[in-house]
Protein backbone atom coordinates (compact mmCIF):
# COMPACT_ATOMS: atom_id res chain seq x y z
CA UNK A 1 0.00 0.00 0.00
CA UNK A 2 1.30 3.48 -0.77
CA UNK A 3 1.69 6.26 1.75
CA UNK A 4 -1.38 8.16 2.76
CA UNK A 5 -1.63 11.34 0.76
CA UNK A 6 -2.42 14.65 2.48
CA UNK A 7 -6.16 15.22 2.54
CA UNK A 8 -5.98 18.65 0.94
CA UNK A 9 -4.31 17.41 -2.24
CA UNK A 10 -5.61 13.88 -2.46
CA UNK A 11 -7.95 14.69 -5.33
CA UNK A 12 -5.95 17.39 -7.09
CA UNK A 13 -5.66 15.24 -10.22
CA UNK A 14 -9.41 14.75 -10.51
CA UNK A 15 -10.97 15.58 -13.88
CA UNK A 16 -8.73 18.47 -14.69
CA UNK A 17 -9.89 18.57 -18.27
CA UNK A 18 -13.56 18.91 -17.45
CA UNK A 19 -15.19 22.19 -18.31
CA UNK A 20 -17.34 24.03 -15.80
CA UNK A 21 -20.46 22.95 -17.67
CA UNK A 22 -19.43 19.31 -17.50
CA UNK A 23 -18.95 19.66 -13.77
CA UNK A 24 -22.54 20.65 -13.21
CA UNK A 25 -24.56 18.56 -15.62
CA UNK A 26 -24.82 15.17 -17.26
CA UNK A 27 -25.77 15.25 -20.93
CA UNK A 28 -27.66 18.48 -20.21
CA UNK A 29 -29.27 17.24 -16.97
CA UNK A 30 -28.46 18.15 -13.40
CA UNK A 31 -28.27 15.56 -10.63
CA UNK A 32 -31.51 17.06 -9.25
CA UNK A 33 -33.30 16.42 -12.55
CA UNK A 34 -32.01 12.84 -12.60
CA UNK A 35 -33.22 12.39 -9.02
CA UNK A 36 -36.70 13.59 -10.03
CA UNK A 37 -36.63 11.26 -13.05
CA UNK A 38 -35.86 8.40 -10.66
CA UNK A 39 -38.75 9.53 -8.43
CA UNK A 40 -41.08 9.27 -11.41
CA UNK A 41 -39.97 5.71 -12.08
CA UNK A 42 -38.10 6.95 -15.18
CA UNK A 43 -41.44 7.72 -16.81
CA UNK A 44 -42.23 9.17 -19.24
CA UNK A 45 -39.10 7.90 -20.92
CA UNK A 46 -36.61 10.62 -21.79
CA UNK A 47 -34.21 9.48 -24.54
CA UNK A 48 -31.71 12.20 -23.66
CA UNK A 49 -31.33 10.46 -20.29
CA UNK A 50 -31.92 6.85 -21.29
CA UNK A 51 -29.46 7.03 -24.21
CA UNK A 52 -26.69 8.50 -22.07
CA UNK A 53 -24.30 6.10 -20.31
CA UNK A 54 -23.22 8.96 -18.04
CA UNK A 55 -26.83 9.51 -16.91
CA UNK A 56 -27.30 5.77 -16.46
CA UNK A 57 -24.19 5.52 -14.25
CA UNK A 58 -25.43 8.48 -12.19
CA UNK A 59 -28.97 7.04 -11.91
CA UNK A 60 -27.65 3.71 -10.66
CA UNK A 61 -25.41 5.44 -8.14
CA UNK A 62 -28.36 7.53 -6.98
CA UNK A 63 -30.47 4.40 -6.56
CA UNK A 64 -27.81 2.71 -4.41
CA UNK A 65 -27.33 5.85 -2.32
CA UNK A 66 -31.07 5.99 -1.65
CA UNK A 67 -31.04 2.37 -0.50
CA UNK A 68 -28.20 3.15 1.91
CA UNK A 69 -30.07 6.16 3.27
CA UNK A 70 -33.21 4.10 3.67
CA UNK A 71 -31.27 1.46 5.57
CA UNK A 72 -29.93 4.12 7.95
CA UNK A 73 -33.35 5.57 8.55
CA UNK A 74 -34.90 2.19 9.20
CA UNK A 75 -32.33 1.66 11.96
CA UNK A 76 -33.09 4.95 13.58
CA UNK A 77 -36.53 6.16 12.60
CA UNK A 78 -37.36 7.96 15.81
CA UNK A 79 -34.25 10.07 15.74
CA UNK A 80 -34.38 10.90 12.05
CA UNK A 81 -34.49 14.64 12.71
CA UNK A 82 -31.12 14.49 14.46
CA UNK A 83 -29.33 13.02 11.50
CA UNK A 84 -26.85 15.21 9.66
CA UNK A 85 -27.20 14.41 5.96
CA UNK A 86 -24.43 16.67 4.66
CA UNK A 87 -22.49 13.54 3.67
CA UNK A 88 -25.27 12.73 1.19
CA UNK A 89 -24.90 16.12 -0.49
CA UNK A 90 -21.17 15.52 -0.81
CA UNK A 91 -21.68 12.10 -2.40
CA UNK A 92 -24.29 13.51 -4.81
CA UNK A 93 -21.85 16.09 -6.12
CA UNK A 94 -19.22 13.40 -6.59
CA UNK A 95 -21.65 11.18 -8.50
CA UNK A 96 -22.13 14.02 -11.00
CA UNK A 97 -18.39 14.48 -11.41
CA UNK A 98 -17.50 10.81 -11.66
CA UNK A 99 -20.22 9.75 -14.10
CA UNK A 100 -18.64 11.82 -16.88
CA UNK A 101 -16.89 9.73 -19.51
CA UNK A 102 -13.51 11.27 -18.70
CA UNK A 103 -10.37 9.76 -20.20
CA UNK A 104 -10.20 6.71 -22.46
CA UNK A 105 -8.45 3.64 -21.09
CA UNK A 106 -7.08 1.38 -23.85
CA UNK A 107 -7.85 -2.33 -24.18
CA UNK A 108 -5.70 -4.54 -26.38
CA UNK A 109 -6.81 -6.46 -29.46
CA UNK A 110 -4.61 -8.13 -32.08
CA UNK A 111 -6.32 -6.52 -35.10
CA UNK A 112 -4.60 -3.37 -36.42
CA UNK A 113 -8.00 -1.82 -37.14
CA UNK A 114 -9.15 -2.14 -33.53
CA UNK A 115 -9.34 0.78 -31.13
CA UNK A 116 -10.93 -0.60 -27.99
CA UNK A 117 -11.34 1.55 -24.89
CA UNK A 118 -13.25 1.66 -21.65
CA UNK A 119 -14.09 5.12 -20.35
CA UNK A 120 -12.81 6.41 -17.03
CA UNK A 121 -16.44 7.12 -16.09
CA UNK A 122 -17.39 3.49 -16.65
CA UNK A 123 -14.46 2.32 -14.50
CA UNK A 124 -15.29 4.77 -11.71
CA UNK A 125 -18.89 3.57 -11.96
CA UNK A 126 -18.02 -0.09 -11.49
CA UNK A 127 -15.63 0.74 -8.62
CA UNK A 128 -18.39 2.74 -6.93
CA UNK A 129 -20.83 -0.12 -7.49
CA UNK A 130 -18.32 -2.62 -6.10
CA UNK A 131 -18.06 -0.61 -2.90
CA UNK A 132 -21.75 0.16 -2.60
CA UNK A 133 -22.58 -3.54 -2.90
CA UNK A 134 -20.68 -4.22 0.31
CA UNK A 135 -22.57 -4.12 3.57
CA UNK A 136 -22.42 -0.82 5.51
CA UNK A 137 -20.28 1.07 3.01
CA UNK A 138 -21.03 3.90 0.61
CA UNK A 139 -18.32 5.12 -1.74
CA UNK A 140 -17.96 8.87 -1.49
CA UNK A 141 -15.32 9.53 -4.11
CA UNK A 142 -13.20 7.50 -6.48
CA UNK A 143 -10.23 8.86 -8.41
CA UNK A 144 -7.84 7.30 -10.92
CA UNK A 145 -4.47 9.04 -10.48
CA UNK A 146 -1.91 8.66 -13.25
CA UNK A 147 -1.80 8.40 -17.02
CA UNK A 148 -4.53 5.83 -17.67
CA UNK A 149 -4.22 6.40 -21.42
CA UNK A 150 -0.77 4.79 -21.61
CA UNK A 151 -0.74 1.00 -21.48
CA UNK A 152 1.47 -0.40 -18.73
CA UNK A 153 1.85 2.88 -16.83
CA UNK A 154 1.27 2.23 -13.11
CA UNK A 155 -1.59 4.20 -11.61
CA UNK A 156 -3.07 4.63 -8.16
CA UNK A 157 -6.73 4.51 -7.15
CA UNK A 158 -7.89 6.82 -4.35
CA UNK A 159 -11.17 5.94 -2.71
CA UNK A 160 -13.12 7.79 0.00
CA UNK A 161 -15.80 5.84 1.82
CA UNK A 162 -18.47 6.41 4.41
CA UNK A 163 -18.83 3.53 6.87
CA UNK A 164 -21.93 2.75 8.89
CA UNK A 165 -21.97 1.23 12.39
CA UNK A 166 -20.93 -2.33 13.10
CA UNK A 167 -17.90 -2.76 10.85
CA UNK A 168 -14.29 -3.67 11.57
CA UNK A 169 -12.74 -0.96 9.44
CA UNK A 170 -9.34 -2.58 8.67
CA UNK A 171 -11.04 -5.81 7.57
CA UNK A 172 -13.61 -3.90 5.57
CA UNK A 173 -10.88 -1.89 3.82
CA UNK A 174 -9.05 -5.11 2.92
CA UNK A 175 -12.24 -6.67 1.53
CA UNK A 176 -13.05 -3.54 -0.43
CA UNK A 177 -9.53 -3.32 -1.84
CA UNK A 178 -9.63 -6.95 -2.99
CA UNK A 179 -13.07 -6.50 -4.56
CA UNK A 180 -11.87 -3.41 -6.42
CA UNK A 181 -8.70 -5.15 -7.65
CA UNK A 182 -10.91 -7.94 -8.94
CA UNK A 183 -13.24 -5.51 -10.77
CA UNK A 184 -10.30 -3.63 -12.27
CA UNK A 185 -8.75 -6.89 -13.43
CA UNK A 186 -11.96 -7.91 -15.16
CA UNK A 187 -12.67 -4.62 -16.89
CA UNK A 188 -9.32 -2.98 -17.54
CA UNK A 189 -5.70 -3.77 -18.30
CA UNK A 190 -4.51 -1.07 -15.92
CA UNK A 191 -1.39 -1.67 -13.86
CA UNK A 192 -2.65 -0.68 -10.43
CA UNK A 193 0.18 0.13 -8.03
CA UNK A 194 -2.13 0.77 -5.09
CA UNK A 195 -5.70 1.29 -4.01
CA UNK A 196 -5.63 3.79 -1.15
CA UNK A 197 -8.83 3.74 0.87
CA UNK A 198 -9.72 6.56 3.23
CA UNK A 199 -12.63 6.26 5.63
CA UNK A 200 -13.66 9.88 5.50
CA UNK A 201 -16.95 9.56 7.34
CA UNK A 202 -18.19 7.35 10.15
CA UNK A 203 -21.96 7.43 10.33
CA UNK A 204 -22.59 6.56 13.96
CA UNK A 205 -26.15 6.37 15.21
CA UNK A 206 -26.82 9.77 16.83
CA UNK A 207 -26.99 9.87 20.61
CA UNK A 208 -30.38 11.52 21.19
CA UNK A 209 -30.03 11.87 24.96
CA UNK A 210 -26.68 13.66 24.69
CA UNK A 211 -28.00 15.97 22.01
CA UNK A 212 -31.06 16.76 24.15
CA UNK A 213 -28.82 17.67 27.10
CA UNK A 214 -26.77 20.02 24.90
CA UNK A 215 -29.96 21.85 23.95
CA UNK B 1 -16.44 0.09 -58.91
CA UNK B 2 -19.16 1.66 -56.77
CA UNK B 3 -18.35 1.75 -53.09
CA UNK B 4 -20.98 0.28 -50.79
CA UNK B 5 -20.98 1.45 -47.19
CA UNK B 6 -22.36 -0.88 -44.53
CA UNK B 7 -25.85 -0.05 -43.26
CA UNK B 8 -25.91 1.57 -39.83
CA UNK B 9 -29.25 -0.09 -39.07
CA UNK B 10 -27.75 -3.51 -39.71
CA UNK B 11 -24.63 -2.68 -37.71
CA UNK B 12 -26.83 -1.66 -34.76
CA UNK B 13 -28.44 -5.09 -34.88
CA UNK B 14 -25.07 -6.84 -35.24
CA UNK B 15 -23.69 -5.08 -32.14
CA UNK B 16 -26.81 -5.67 -30.04
CA UNK B 17 -26.57 -9.40 -30.76
CA UNK B 18 -23.03 -9.72 -29.43
CA UNK B 19 -23.08 -11.68 -26.14
CA UNK B 20 -22.37 -9.39 -23.20
CA UNK B 21 -23.66 -6.19 -24.80
CA UNK B 22 -26.67 -4.92 -22.85
CA UNK B 23 -26.90 -1.36 -24.19
CA UNK B 24 -25.97 0.57 -27.30
CA UNK B 25 -25.55 4.35 -27.03
CA UNK B 26 -25.26 7.04 -29.72
CA UNK B 27 -21.64 7.12 -30.81
CA UNK B 28 -21.48 10.65 -32.22
CA UNK B 29 -21.25 13.96 -30.41
CA UNK B 30 -24.44 15.39 -28.87
CA UNK B 31 -24.86 17.83 -31.76
CA UNK B 32 -24.32 15.26 -34.50
CA UNK B 33 -26.57 12.77 -32.67
CA UNK B 34 -29.44 15.28 -32.45
CA UNK B 35 -29.01 16.25 -36.11
CA UNK B 36 -28.85 12.67 -37.40
CA UNK B 37 -31.80 11.64 -35.20
CA UNK B 38 -33.86 14.50 -36.64
CA UNK B 39 -32.97 13.59 -40.22
CA UNK B 40 -33.65 9.93 -39.52
CA UNK B 41 -37.06 10.73 -38.01
CA UNK B 42 -38.02 12.51 -41.25
CA UNK B 43 -36.58 9.93 -43.63
CA UNK B 44 -37.50 6.83 -41.61
CA UNK B 45 -40.62 7.69 -39.61
CA UNK B 46 -41.39 5.30 -36.79
CA UNK B 47 -37.88 3.84 -36.67
CA UNK B 48 -35.27 4.46 -33.99
CA UNK B 49 -32.23 6.43 -35.12
CA UNK B 50 -29.09 4.31 -35.60
CA UNK B 51 -26.54 4.38 -32.80
CA UNK B 52 -23.45 3.23 -34.68
CA UNK B 53 -21.39 5.96 -36.32
CA UNK B 54 -19.87 5.29 -39.74
CA UNK B 55 -17.52 7.80 -41.30
CA UNK B 56 -16.01 7.50 -44.75
CA UNK B 57 -12.48 8.86 -44.83
CA UNK B 58 -9.59 8.79 -47.27
CA UNK B 59 -8.07 5.65 -45.76
CA UNK B 60 -11.35 3.77 -45.54
CA UNK B 61 -14.40 3.52 -43.35
CA UNK B 62 -14.27 4.25 -39.62
CA UNK B 63 -16.89 2.68 -37.41
CA UNK B 64 -17.50 3.85 -33.84
CA UNK B 65 -19.81 2.21 -31.28
CA UNK B 66 -20.48 3.00 -27.62
CA UNK B 67 -21.76 0.10 -25.56
CA UNK B 68 -22.85 -0.79 -22.05
CA UNK B 69 -22.05 -4.20 -20.59
CA UNK B 70 -23.07 -6.20 -17.54
CA UNK B 71 -20.87 -6.23 -14.43
CA UNK B 72 -20.24 -9.95 -14.77
CA UNK B 73 -18.83 -9.56 -18.27
CA UNK B 74 -15.26 -8.63 -19.17
CA UNK B 75 -14.78 -5.32 -20.98
CA UNK B 76 -11.83 -6.67 -22.95
CA UNK B 77 -13.67 -9.78 -24.09
CA UNK B 78 -16.96 -8.08 -24.97
CA UNK B 79 -15.33 -5.16 -26.81
CA UNK B 80 -13.18 -7.63 -28.72
CA UNK B 81 -16.24 -9.64 -29.72
CA UNK B 82 -17.98 -6.44 -30.88
CA UNK B 83 -14.95 -5.50 -32.99
CA UNK B 84 -14.83 -8.95 -34.56
CA UNK B 85 -18.59 -8.97 -35.29
CA UNK B 86 -18.41 -5.56 -36.97
CA UNK B 87 -15.30 -6.53 -38.95
CA UNK B 88 -17.03 -9.69 -40.20
CA UNK B 89 -20.21 -7.83 -41.12
CA UNK B 90 -18.42 -4.99 -42.89
CA UNK B 91 -16.24 -7.48 -44.71
CA UNK B 92 -19.34 -9.26 -46.03
CA UNK B 93 -21.51 -6.27 -46.85
CA UNK B 94 -19.20 -3.46 -47.90
CA UNK B 95 -16.58 -2.88 -50.53
CA UNK B 96 -14.75 -0.11 -48.69
CA UNK B 97 -11.64 -0.96 -46.68
CA UNK B 98 -11.92 -0.69 -42.91
CA UNK B 99 -9.55 1.88 -41.45
CA UNK B 100 -10.69 1.61 -37.86
CA UNK B 101 -13.32 0.01 -35.66
CA UNK B 102 -13.58 1.87 -32.36
CA UNK B 103 -15.46 0.19 -29.52
CA UNK B 104 -16.05 2.32 -26.44
CA UNK B 105 -17.24 0.63 -23.26
CA UNK B 106 -19.14 3.54 -21.73
CA UNK B 107 -21.02 1.82 -18.92
CA UNK B 108 -20.41 -1.32 -16.87
CA UNK B 109 -22.94 -2.94 -14.59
Amino acid sequence: MTELTPADRRFAAFDLEDTERERTDLNGHTIEQLSEYLDRGQMPADPSIDDSPECEIALRSLGRLRLAQQSLLERDLERESLRDDSWVASILSNITLEAHAGREIPLTHPAPTARLVVTEGAVRGILRETGDRMQNVVVGRCVLVGDVGVSGMPITILVDVTVFPGENIPLLADDLRQAMYSALGKHTELVVAAIDITVSDLQAVPDASARAQEN
Amino acid sequence: MTEVLPSTDQLDAVVRQVPGVDALYPAGSIVSTVLSATVHAVTHPGQAAPMVLIEKQADGVRVTVRIGIGATESSTEVSGRVHDAIAAHVGQSGTVPVAQIAVIVARIG
